[in-house]
């Protein structure tokens, strides 16, 4: 018997990406035995080379339609876009590593491994056409950032954070599959393009369908986890807070991205013929993020937690451009998510290189006078909060105006009430930082050490991104429209 | 319906009994007779020496998490074991791929020392 | 006599609603991490009764893959949590509470 192996549709090209992102990581894993202890930046070198790989192997696949391996990947303008996103990120977060994991004293080179896995985990799942696909991107994801949020082994609070994160990141991943088994009994199928099929045909009557129904729910669970969404975020604060601060700089912009990737193609373009089903859940969980978000964050005085709930609230903003199912909708999200990658890692990055400069304590209080000691630092962080709240003329306005445009197109009146209230509750504690970093410094004698290049231009680059893309913010609308443009 | 698990309730009834015979028929027929050697947990085997909530050394876990890892993966090789022939030369490249993966691992946690036992 | 496929998906169901509120009601982290693997263990019971059921191998796959995840995932699992042992760290979930508001 021969298989026919042609009908299957294998195309490495459409993967490409993913793979070099993978191969990298083997490469590092076997320098990782090579090269000494002391020479260990050097990993950081080749995993940043292997992602410039990766960008370019992207690049080509924009604007292309490539459905391979049986309906379960899909190489088109949606999953470039995430994947130049991801791959910034990334390439951001290893270059300001060397000097956080140095200070810390953790410069193993099984850091850029993981976060390799977790990236090309997060590239498979903004890809990923088929409920097979999304199950193992996310795990990819999730395992290797498990190891991460542990990353401090010797650190009890990075050890707590790791066991939290695992044991309630498995939780989710039962519900997750779950869902995906029942929809698979549901509709028959595990591709996305199968279960679309189901849903749009006329005798099934998916939106009475039971099983199918449930499936959903336990689906979004899993996905609103990932994505750290309202009512399902327990775990985020305390993860934020006890992982290495470097490793919460990745997880907070990337995972969220890759989530959000993976609800655009899950609820916009499979279940669009029961909209009416999933609008409510999904509002539902879109206001209480708004709110749980925005009020908590007001009373946290440890600047990562603070984040944490920020970035609650931001996912929030996010699942309402979801909310209308339409592709002008979903580019408003896009776009935001886009913005709220520049800004959150920029934010998280300042932290990141404050821990790296000698202090440790997170707590706000040992902010005070930030500006005095360190202004370059301090003002990048400002526009970041500005960025944050959404004041103009930072890219953070426009992410917001285009989903409350969204919304208004779309006549959704509720969800766009609380969202503005809780935008104006949300400078409170933006502003706050602002004004704390601005304070009259306490007499504390701070060991300092120079910041160097890499985490500088990073920083320098991410400041200048949030400002400049707040005046001219068209570009990366036009491509966010254009990828915006789901087809099956 | 219900009549279908019939024979099941039978058999069950049947287990429950013979349970019963076999714990309670021999010391009735053979009386009882008391000494040290009878309330050994093994009356005619190797004599435990300590508890068995023993703490092990963390080598055990190790080594049985990498027999597992490595252990499951086994589980891809059988659908391909079976379809080898019809998959042809094509198989057998993404097979050596999968296993030159495995194969990389394998020499990374050789080269931490993982493997080695008790050092 | 065939066992009909409703009885799988029950049973399936009923395991999955054991691990869930194990992993609610227990305290020690490894039994917390078994209720973790009995939920993943009841959804591939689900797989592979749905693809018997469809006559279609997807479920069998999908089986296949969540073993070996769930393989991977109980390794670092397991890492983790002797990592936490090590510490010194009394086995309960609920007194992991280093960082409360």
């Amino acid at each position: 018997m021969t298989i026919n192996i042609s009908g299957i549709g294998i195309d490495y090209g459409a993967i490409l990406p993913e793979l070099v992102v993978a191969g990298t990581a083997i490469v590092v894993l076997f320098l990782e035995l090579v090269v000494p202890p002391d020479r260990r930046r050097w990993l950081a070198a080749v995993t940043v080379i292997g992602l410039l790989g990766a960008l370019v192997a992207t690049i080509p696949l924009w604007g292309q339609n490539r459905s391979a391996f049986g309906d379960t990947v899909i190489a088109d303008s949606l999953a470039v876009f995430f994947n130049v996103l991801l791959i910034a990120i990334t390439i951001a977060t290893v270059a300001i590593s060397p000097r956080y994991l140095h200070a810390l004293d953790l410069d193993y080179g099984e850091y850029y491994i993981l976060i390799l896995g977790a990236t090309a985990g997060m590239m498979l799942l903004a890809a990923a056409t088929s409920l097979m696909t999304i199950f193992l991107g996310i795990e990819l994801l999730s395992i290797s950032l498990y190891v991460l949020s542990g990353f401090a082994r010797t650190t009890l609070r990075s050890q707590e954070s790791a066991l939290k994160y695992l044991l309630l990141g498995g939780f989710a991943t039962g519900f997750l599959l779950y869902g995906m088994a029942l929809i698979y009994g549901a509709t028959g199928s595990t591709t996305l393009r199968g279960i679309a099929a189901f849903t749009t045909a006329a005798s099934s009557n998916a939106a009475g369908n039971v099983l199918l129904l449930l499936g959903i729910g336990f689906l979004s669970v899993g996905l609103a986890f990932k994505a750290s969404a309202a009512p399902f975020h327990m775990w985020t604060p305390d993860v934020y807070e006890g992982a290495p601060t470097i490793v919460t700089t990745f997880m907070s912009v990337a995972t969220k991205s890759a989530a959000f990737a993976a609800v655009g193609r899950v609820f916009i373009a499979t279940f669009p013929s029961i909209s009416s089903r999933w609008y409510f859940p999904l509002a539902l969980i879109a206001i209480f993020s708004l709110f749980i978000g925005n009020l908590v964050a007001i009373t946290q005085d440890n600047i990562k937690r603070m984040l944490a709930y920020s970035g609650i609230a931001h996912a929030g903003y996010i699942l309402l451009g979801v909310l209308p199912g339409t592709a002008q909708a979903f580019s408003a999200t896009l776009f935001y998510i886009a913005a709220y990658s520049v800004m959150n890692f920029g934010a998280f990055a300042v932290v990141t290189a404050v821990a790296a400069g000698g202090e440790q304590n997170a707590d706000l209080s040992h902010w005070r006078g930030l500006f005095y000691r360190r202004p370059f630092l301090a003002t990048v962080m400002t526009i970041f909060m500005l960025s944050l709240a959404g004041i103009p003329p930072t890219v953070g306005f426009f992410a917001k105006l285009f989903v409350f445009q969204a919304l208004v197109n779309a006549q959704i009146w509720a969800p766009l009430i609380v969202a503005v209230i809780m935008t104006i509750v949300s400078f409170y504690y933006y502003l706050r930082v602002i004004v704390i970093m601005l304070a009259a410094p306490d007499e504390v004698a701070v060991e300092k050490r120079p910041l160097g290049i890499p985490t500088s231009t990073v920083l320098g680059v991410a400041g200048l991104a949030t400002v400049v893309l707040g005046i001219f913010p068209a570009v990366v609308l036009d491509w966010a429209t254009r990828a915006a443009s789901l087809h099956f | 319906m219900l009549s279908d698990y019939f024979p099941l309730l039978i058999f069950l009834i049947a287990v429950f009994v013979f349970g019963l015979i076999a714990l309670y028929l021999p010391p009735w027929l053979a009386g009882h007779l008391d000494s040290a050697a009878k309330d050994l947990p093994y009356e005619s085997g190797i004599v435990p020496r300590t508890g068995a909530r023993r703490r092990f050394a963390i080598s055990f876990y190790l080594t049985a998490m990498l027999f597992i890892i490595f252990d499951i993966e086994a589980i891809f090789i059988y659908p391909w074991a079976v379809n080898v022939k019809g998959l042809g030369w094509f198989g057998v490249a993404e097979m050596a791929v999968f296993v030159a993966v495995l194969l990389v691992a394998l020499i990374y946690v050789w080269r931490k020392g993982a493997l080695e036992w008790g050092s | 006599m065939p066992v009909p496929a409703y009885s799988f998906l029950l049973l399936s169901g009923v395991l999955f609603t054991m691990g869930a509120v194990g992993f609610l009601i227990r305290r020690n982290p490894l039994v917390v991490f078994m209720c973790i693997e009995l939920m993943l263990n009841a959804v591939n019971l689900a797989f592979v009764a749905i693809s018997r059921y469809l006559n279609s191998l997807d479920g069998v796959v999908f089986a296949f893959l969540v073993i070996t995840v769930a393989a991977a995932e109980v390794v670092v699992g397991i890492a983790i949590i002797v990592q936490v042992y090590r510490a010194g760290r009394p086995m309960d979930v609920d007194d992991l509470d280093l960082m409360k508001e």
